[in-house]
């Protein structure tokens, strides 16, 4: 990034921003697993926006006389307890995913970076008061808290959103912080400093977009985090019982007895969903890791 | 500040942390609403018995001396009684808490003992397909629900070929004499093969990407290639020069990976019915038993705070960089 | 029988997709007992590449096409990865170029030369070889006592110091100094050169530098070899090369570093060195002489001199007629690269 070491005034990410998904993009179709997991991610994205078209059966509809039924031409793939499809109900299922998952990414991202990124700039007391919270937030065990938090309010969505968004932030807020601080040493914001550029500028023009690209790192690995959460509160039972998420299949899978039923079309189908979409998602943030190691930006 | 001073700063910081943990589930309670006395009793009590148990927990009484009260009962892990289980709280979870300890220790040194030598096998191999492959196997580790592969491992290994049982930690109609006897029986062992297997491949991922990672880093340092000039052999340069400064970020891994192990257990002990903390916080939630649902859950805060108070101190004890400050 | 004879050494870096870099193309030259040598080059010049080859040391990718190198009358290319550990350290030791490439920051400094006495010499106690430790350390000017303190504890200079005490522990025969003064400030780096120059006279030892700073090696060496693109250039004692000149480049050199002792202008060699990728067929230098001719494409005669004075060059121009003009800022100036 040769424009961060001259040493006019003159805003960096001015002549980098059009570039900067370019290069993003670039990045990512250079990893071979990066594109997959691309690939993967926006078609499960399709899925979800436009399940009600491709399931082929009314996800809630039951029909008694076709329960436990293995896969076959009728159900592709299979039947559960209660008669209905389960291929139309895995599509179904991919909704509360991203649902909660991009969600949380936002939210993660967007909190997490502005507590980095204020806390490692101004130091001193409001980086103590930040970062001993966020000591505080590492001291609570995850999963845990959002059973009580779920159990206490209500086994809605939302709580679990709520109790996601609380919790999440803290990884990001520590790696935003850590990059802030050195960021803060370099030439290009001491000389913008010295041009007389006010606080609240540097922060949103000069540092914000140099920390993005860690901002979106981490709000992609909590995509993930935030799916697996919602599965295992769903599958613990204190999850929205009229929602069709994978979690939820999952325990009515064993509350139905399909181990004893040797139903292993009902057993592996949801959590593969589960697991290739964090899969694609981890893939993507994780080419974008092996370009983005901050301390590359040197270069 | 030396390192006395700082452990002892930091001993007094995750005290407080405990503390103001505890406070959290003092507002949580407070904040939620309907008519927090349920949360105390069963439905078959009496009406007197109810009113007891109000004034027993000050259940009427202004919040700050409920506060006040809350705080000295944590600080004297004092939970009340277990009203499902008519038994102290502490009783309970004292006993339970060796239980997800060990499985939870046992799963992770499985996860690390396995992590370590593919990671730092896949970083020599660095760019060739076994690398990619055990990249993708990394990703799957950490993106396969525990329960999923529970599920599965209980239904192929236990169920279908029956080699191990599907649940609990012991066979429940025999006493064993002490919990020594208990741990080292062979009974336990069989029950502890699936949990820790199924847990152990979900801590897999973490120490693998950090193992490889540490190791390439290192391998470019120029001591490295430098040791290899004194004519210390390759395998001494690769034990005590690169893999003593690769570990470093893996040891404090363990204690954070600690951390988080803590909170997994809920489910792990769910699928496997494995009577640890971790369960007995969904029991005690499912059947509104909050004395027992609060015990629980602090002392699973205890153990994820002290976890990470390890791991601060391992990294300062092996990295002689770090400065106290 | 010579210390270190590097015979007509080759060496080829392989890549997968383009074309070998021939980074050493036939280099040979001879070390003594207690002969301070220098061999001065700019970077890519392939210096550090002869080193690692008689370090036994360079990467996967690189191959030893021609040529041999005896210590002691031993080939080094030849010999078993067991016995290259022997020679390693107990004969030939390296001072590095900076201190913390030589220095594991999570071990003490007396643990690091400790390491290196215990390996090499069968029965020695930790407490002896402790001792030993710091008497070096003593020897190179360092408080003994620090022969506890890690690596970050210690300032630049005397972990510099620290490097070059662990070079001498077991009494090498052969000290490679790898630019060991680059990193240093001036006045740091005149103390170390002092030091290096002392401690050597006193173990005896023999020491081949590596630099490219000619100033340096026309303080502290006996014998200077001069390379280029991959070749030698130009091979004498110090006083031949330095006041008998009978290379361009060696003059060139001398042009681009101050001297306290003579008046002269700084003028640097306009220009960069060649890709060997591609190596040029004639004289490397061609590009950037100031005075070459089209005879100059042509493959280099090796011209003695004198006794122990050997250079390579067409002699396009009079040798006493260059040293003439190459004090001058114009001659190289005005020369542009061609090509």
């Amino acid at each position: 990034m040769s424009s961060e070491t001259t040493s006019d005034a003159r805003l960096p990410q001015e002549t980098e921003q059009p570039s900067r998904l370019e290069r993003t993009l670039a990045v990512l179709r250079s990893d071979r697993m990066g594109m997959a997991g691309l690939v993967i991610f926006t078609a499960l994205l399709f899925i979800a926006i436009f399940a009600p078209v491709l399931a082929p059966y009314d996800p809630t509809a039951t029909n008694y006389a076709a329960v436990f039924q293995a896969p076959s031409s009728q159900h592709l793939l299979g039947t559960d307890a209660s008669g209905r499809d389960i291929f139309s109900r895995l599509l179904y299922g991919t909704r509360p995913a991203f649902y909660v998952g991009l969600s949380s990414a936002f939210v993660v991202a967007i909190i997490g970076t502005a507590v980095g990124v204020v806390s490692g700039y101004y130091g001193g007391l409001v980086d103590e008061v930040l970062m001993r919270t966020v000591d505080f937030l590492y001291g609570v065990p995850f999963l845990p808290f959002v059973i009580m938090l779920v159990t206490l309010w209500e086994p809605s969505i939302f709580t679990l959103l709520i109790a996601l968004w609380l919790l999440l932030w803290r990884g990001t807020a520590r790696v935003v912080r850590s990059h802030t601080l050195t960021l803060k040493e370099k030439p290009f914001i001491k000389s913008a400093k010295a041009a007389g550029a006010s606080d609240f500028r540097i922060l949103v023009k000069h540092i914000t977009p140099n920390v993005l690209p860690l901002s979106f790192l981490y709000g992609s690995f909590a995509i993930g985090w935030a799916i697996l959460t919602e599965a295992n509160i769903s599958f613990l039972g204190f999850g929205d019982p009229t929602l069709i998420s994978w979690g939820q299949m999952l325990l009515e899978a064993k509350l139905r007895h399909a181990l004893i039923r040797d139903a292993w079309w009902w057993i592996i189908a949801p959590g593969f969903m589960i697991m290739i979409t964090i899969v694609s998602v981890f893939a993507i943030a994780r080419g974008y890791e092996e370009e983005l190691d901050p301390t590359l930006e040197d270069r | 500040m030396g390192k006395k001073e700082f452990v002892v700063r930091r001993i007094l910081q995750i005290v407080v942390l405990y503390f103001v943990v505890a406070t959290m589930l003092f507002a949580l309670f407070k904040l939620s609403p309907g008519n927090p006395l349920v949360n105390f009793v069963s439905l078959d009590m009496t009406p007197q018995q109810m009113a007891a148990v109000s004034a027993a927990y000050g259940l009427n009484d202004p919040w700050y001396i409920q506060y006040g009260k809350w705080l000295v009962n944590v600080a004297t892990l004092n939970f009340g009684v277990s009203y499902s289980l008519n038994q102290p709280v502490w009783d309970v979870i004292s006993h339970r808490f060796w239980n997800t300890f060990i499985l939870m220790d046992v799963a992770l040194i499985i996860g690390y003992l396995f992590a370590l030598p593919f990671g730092a096998y896949l970083a020599w191999n660095r760019g060739s397909t076994r690398e990619q492959f055990g990249v993708v196997v990394g990703l799957i580790s950490r993106s396969a629900p525990v329960f999923w592969t529970g599920l599965i491992a209980v239904w192929l290994l236990s169920v279908k070929w029956g080699l191990f049982p599907s649940g609990g930690m012991q066979v429940a109609t025999v006493e064993y004499p002490s919990s020594f006897a208990l741990y080292t029986s062979v009974d336990f062992l069989r029950h502890l093969v699936l949990p820790s297997l199924v847990q152990g491949f979900y801590y897999f991922s973490l120490p693998l990407l950090l193992m490889r990672n540490s190791m390439l880093d290192v391998l470019n340092e120029d001591f490295v290639e430098f040791a290899e000039l004194k004519g210390i052999g390759s395998r001494r340069v690769m034990l005590w020069h690169a893999a003593r400064n690769a570990l470093l970020p893996i040891v404090t891994a363990f204690a954070t990976g600690s951390a988080r192990a803590v909170g997994l257990s809920v489910v792990i002990e769910t699928v496997f019915d494995w009577p640890g903390l971790g369960r007995t916080l969904v029991y005690a939630v499912t059947h509104n038993d909050y004395p027992l649902a609060m015990g629980s859950f602090l002392l699973l805060a205890m153990i994820v705070i002290f976890a990470n108070f390890l791991a601060d101190l391992a990294y300062g004890y092996l990295d002689p960089r770090v400065t106290y400050n | 029988m010579p210390l270190l004879e590097v015979n007509d050494l080759h060496v080829v870096y392989e890549r997968r997709s383009e074309p070998d870099v021939h980074a050493v193309r036939g280099v040979s030259f001879t070390v003594d007992e207690n002969q301070n040598f220098g061999l001065v080059g700019e970077s890519g010049c392939g210096k550090t590449t002869v080193v690692k080859a008689i370090l036994q040391a360079l990467p996967d990718n690189a191959r030893i096409t021609r040529g041999e190198i005896l210590f002691d009358g031993e080939d080094l290319t030849t010999l078993p990865r067991a016995r290259i550990d022997e020679i390693r350290w107990a004969d030939i030791s390296m001072i590095p170029q900076t201190a913390m490439a030589g220095l594991n920051p999570v071990y003490t400094i007396g643990r690091q030369i400790r390491e290196a006495i215990q390996t090499h010499r069968d029965g020695v106690s930790k407490a002896a070889a402790i001792e030993r430790a710091r008497e070096l350390l003593e020897l190179v000017g360092i408080d003994p006592d620090r022969v506890n303190s890690y690596p970050h504890e210690l300032s630049g200079g005397m972990r510099q110091r620290a490097v070059i005490a662990m070079s001498l522990v077991l009494d090498p025969r052969l000290i490679i100094a790898d630019e060991p003064t680059t990193a240093l400030d001036v006045i740091v780096q005149e103390q170390i050169l002092y030091r290096i120059g002392q401690l050597q006279q006193q173990l005896g030892s023999s020491m081949l530098l590596i630099t490219h700073d000619i100033s340096v090696v026309a303080e502290t060496c006996d014998k200077i070899a001069v390379m280029y693109g991959g070749e030698l250039m130009e091979t004498g004692s110090v006083e031949q090369l330095f006041e008998d000149s009978h290379h361009p480049y060696t003059l060139g050199l001398q042009n681009a570093f101050p001297s306290i002792d003579e008046r002269r202008e700084l003028v640097s060699i306009p220009g960069s060195p060649p890709n060997l990728a591609d190596p040029p067929s004639g004289c490397p230098f061609v590009p950037r002489c100031p005075f070459a001719t089209e005879e100059c494409g042509e493959p280099l005669p090796e011209i003695e001199v004198e006794e122990g004075h050997t250079t390579w060059c067409h002699e396009p121009m009079p040798f006493a007629e260059m040293r003439e003009v190459a004090g001058k800022r114009e001659t190289w100036i005005t020369e542009v690269t061609s090509e």
